[in-house]
């Protein structure tokens, strides 16, 4: 699968790597991103490799994205998840976001 | 309330939870080694891990941890208390108070390296020597992989994996696990908060995730990113305290919904009929399921978790025997019957309504609203009075409940003196290992209640006349030998009502003050003159006199000759007064005697000339009005007032404040006997009012501080009356050869 690698949401089209650090502040602007990443109808592909934080409000954007992706059909992938994302994610019970990858 | 408030209450509740602690190894020291005190000591140090990890204080939590740990070793019986592990958790306790003031940012992260190792080898048995290397065993454990919900945050969840309890591996067939839900309410992400950080807690303590509950998630494009969505499911080992596990959410947000109940496992042997209701019930649960997999999965857990996981899973892994058998154990996840919920919800809720933390700027106004109800009433009577009203019943009725509101509102602000004492016994344990002197500390009356200020301002000149104490007062063990005592010495602190102020005492058992070597020394620092007659009162108040000092050697605990002189000026500020009683050979003991509040005093109110003054009634020892015979004039000096054959010099108030129209004559005058620093005086004034409770008003708030007065109070008239400093003012007017004080300058600035 095509991946491009940016770290700018806003320039990202259909590839997005996740920012450092996703906490509550970052949930505003990963939400948006990822609507317009699902509007563009491409296949999602994040890149969550460079997290080095990671909170419930993002967590809970990438699950209620992955939803989303997944009724429009829309393949959604969360790549090479960093291990204190990965621990996030098993703690929250979201183990789904990465089995999928 | 934001989260820096909440914080701020989780700091005053680790606070209480080092008193408690404190109170609790004074305790076990004395022998009291029950259930109960163990338990005590163990939830104190449980709960400040629990909000230390809630509010990302690592350093603290890493190192509560590793103390709870050993503490939980105690608790279960695994390791037997003896003296060496009792200093060793005390010593412990001084690294965490550091850790607690260094994550309220008043103080250095302490070193805790070598505490942690010597707690690491206490965890093993072996207490009192250094841990070097850690327990190879635990080396040899690859890191945590596949279970990772439950596995590795952060390095050091390595080593907490290592010192986990060796408990549950010995106890095959412990309680069922905890099934654990938590819905964090909608404005759980607001002001910073992380319910994260409680998920994280609950996985420290061998906690690990079964599943989430997106059923209230919405899709992207309605979400609203702040608010909070999933729910989770974890399970807990069984062998957790449900307190301890609802103590994580402390401060979690209001709406957080919590359940805590037992896992289904302990009842399916005995309850079949139970197990088969329970396997209904995760087909409810199901749809959570269905978008997150389960990382339950008991067919596998036997291989995966020994490994994996650090600590939580031995109660299922370890336990091959069909306790659990596979077909019901899908079952693990569904909550047990839902009574025991509904039994120990209510309980806490119960708990925690029995008391409300109020913000102190709040209780100080009702306290200054209250003052002001006083006042009001005070000049209402008064108007009354004046148009021969003053006796209704309604008047005295509104006396009585203005009285009443006043001492329940000042009994809001009283606490114990146990937050001040309980400091003590690290200063103790400090001034042991600086001096090399045994000191045993007794404490008496640590319930007493006093007023928070006074609380607040007691700990410094408390503190310092505790290291004078150890330093100056007790022997070494081997002078204290050699004198016939026992090598321990023992410092007595005790607080007690007595008269309507409270008296705290710190005695020791010591030498006792050598009278003749302070006057020695005072003479020698020019402090009396060579020829000076001192009673052996005036000569213990020396070592009261600025730049005093008996210390051969000036030591970093005591002996700069600073100390004492602030001590004095300290209760002295406080509306208080110190006394000395001393036997040579046998110690010492330092009262010191305050005013219940600062709020309001009892006072006599006196005229002289055209002023009002009042008189604080602690110092008043008698009023009278002399005969001529009684009063006597030496040498065109002041006058002296015969009482009962000692003669006391009397103070024209009049005089020395600069106050016109005041009476002249001793004969013609009250003489009112006080009791001060300085020993007893009489102040002259024209007469007597009455005698009452006045709301004192503070000059530096409301003007400038004024030596020689210690506030101000507003009369049922109106009027602003001067409340009298007696101590400062005898002491200056004595130190002055009673002449007019700075204070006259003071008065007509």
């Amino acid at each position: 699968m095509l991946r491009t690698e940016t770290r700018d949401w806003s320039l990202a089209l259909t590839a997005l790597s996740l920012t450092s650090v996703l906490d509550t502040a970052a949930a505003v602007p990963l939400r948006q991103a990822l609507l317009d990443l699902i509007a563009s109808g491409d296949p999602i592909t994040l890149d969550g490799s460079q997290v080095t934080q990671a909170g419930q409000a993002c967590l809970q954007v990438l699950a209620s994205a992955q939803a989303m992706a997944a009724s429009i059909p829309t393949d959604f992938e969360l790549n090479s998840p960093s291990e204190p994302l990965a621990s996030m994610i098993a703690l929250a019970g979201l183990d789904s976001l990465v089995a999928a990858a | 309330m934001n989260l820096d408030e909440i914080q701020q209450i989780f700091f005053q509740e680790c606070e209480e939870g080092l008193g408690t602690l404190e109170t609790a190894f004074a305790d076990l020291k004395r022998g009291r080694q029950d259930d109960e005190t163990i338990n005590t000591v163990f939830r104190s140090v449980h709960s400040i891990k629990g909000g230390a990890g809630a509010f990302g204080h690592e350093r603290l939590q890493h190192f509560s941890h590793h103390y709870e740990t050993v503490l939980d070793l105690i608790r279960n019986g695994t390791l037997p208390l003896s003296e060496p592990l009792i200093d060793l958790i005390v010593a412990a306790f001084d690294t965490l108070a550091d850790h607690v003031a260094a994550a309220r940012g008043e103080g250095a992260t302490p070193a805790d390296q070598a505490m942690l190792d010597r707690l690491a080898a206490a965890a093993e048995g072996d207490v009192g020597t250094s841990a070097s290397e850690p327990e190879p065993e635990a080396v040899a454990q690859p890191a945590p992989t596949s279970e990772a919900a439950a596995a590795a945050l952060d390095d050091f969840d390595a080593l907490f994996a290592m010192l986990e309890d060796p408990a549950p591996a010995a106890e095959p067939t412990g309680p069922a696990e905890w099934i654990v839900t938590i819905h964090p309410g909608p404005r759980a992400f607001d002001h910073g908060a992380e319910p994260m950080l409680a998920l994280r807690e609950l996985s420290r303590m061998g906690g690990r995730t079964l599943s989430a509950d997106l059923s209230e998630l919405p899709l992207l494009d309605v979400l609203d990113a702040e608010r909070a969505y999933i729910g989770v499911t974890m399970a807990m080992p069984g062998t957790l305290d449900e307190d301890d596990i609802r103590a994580v959410f402390d401060f979690a947000d209001p709406q957080c919904r919590l359940t805590v109940t037992r896992a289904e496992t302990a009842t399916a042997v005995a309850q079949p009929e139970v197990e088969a209701e329970a396997a209904v019930e995760p087909a409810v649960a199901q749809p959570m399921a269905e978008v997150i997999p389960l990382p339950v999965a008991p067919a596998e857990a036997p291989a995966a978790v020994p490994v994996a996981a650090p600590a939580p899973a031995p109660v299922v892994a370890a336990a091959p025997p069909p306790v659990i058998a596979p077909a019901p154990a899908a079952a693990t996840s569904a909550p047990a019957v839902s009574v025991v919920e509904a039994a120990s919800s209510p309980r806490v809720a119960a708990a925690a309504a029995q008391t409300i933390r109020v913000d102190l700027d709040k209780l100080d106004r009702l306290v200054n609203l209250v003052g002001e109800l006083v006042i009001t009433q005070a000049m209402l009577a008064q108007r009354l009075s004046e148009n021969e009203m003053g006796s209704i019943p309604e008047l005295s009725d509104l006396d009585h409940l203005t009285r009443e509101l006043q001492d329940s509102t000042m009994a809001i602000r009283a606490q114990p003196m146990k937050t001040v004492f309980s400091r003590v016994p690290r200063i103790i344990r400090e001034l042991e290992v600086e001096t090399g002197k045994r000191v045993r500390l007794e404490v008496e009356g640590e319930m007493t209640e006093v007023d928070k200020t006074v609380v607040e301002r007691i700990g410094e000149p408390l503190t310092h006349l505790i290291r004078n104490a150890v330093d100056h007062g007790l022997e070494t063990p081997a002078d204290r030998k050699a004198a016939g005592k026992d090598s321990e010495g023992v410092v007595t602190l005790s607080a007690a009502h007595q008269s309507g102020r409270i008296v705290i005492t710190v005695a020791d058992d010591g030498r006792g003050i050598d009278r003749a070597r302070v006057k020695a020394k005072a003479i020698e620092r020019g402090i009396i003159a060579p020829d000076a007659q001192l009673s052996e009162e005036e000569i213990d108040n020396l070592i009261f006199a600025p730049g005093f000092s008996t210390a051969a050697v000036v030591s970093n605990i005591s002996g700069r000759g600073v100390g004492m002189d602030v001590v004095r000026k300290n209760i002295q500020a406080l509306g208080g007064r110190i006394g000395i009683q001393s036997e040579l050979g046998k110690g010492s003991s330092f009262s010191l005697s305050l005013p219940l509040t600062l709020a309001v005093l009892d006072g006599m109110i006196v005229t002289v000339g055209d002023q009002t003054f009042v008189i604080p009634l602690t110092h008043i020892v008698e009023s009278l009005r002399p005969g001529i015979d009684e009063v006597h004039v030496v040498g065109g000096q002041s006058p002296l007032l015969d009482v009962r054959g000692t003669y006391v010099p009397v103070h024209r108030v009049g005089e020395q404040l600069g106050v016109t129209g005041a009476i002249a004559k001793p004969e013609n005058a009250v003489l009112i006997v006080v009791e001060s620093d300085q020993g007893q005086a009489v102040l002259m004034v024209d007469s007597i009012q009455d005698q009452r409770q006045v709301v004192v008003k503070s000059l530096e708030a409301n003007y400038r501080a004024i030596h020689g007065l210690a506030g101000a109070t507003i009369l049922g008239d109106g009027r602003v009356a001067l409340i009298l400093d007696v101590d400062a003012l005898i002491g200056r007017w004595r130190r002055d050869g009673r002449g007019p004080s700075p204070f006259i300058e003071d008065m007509a600035a």
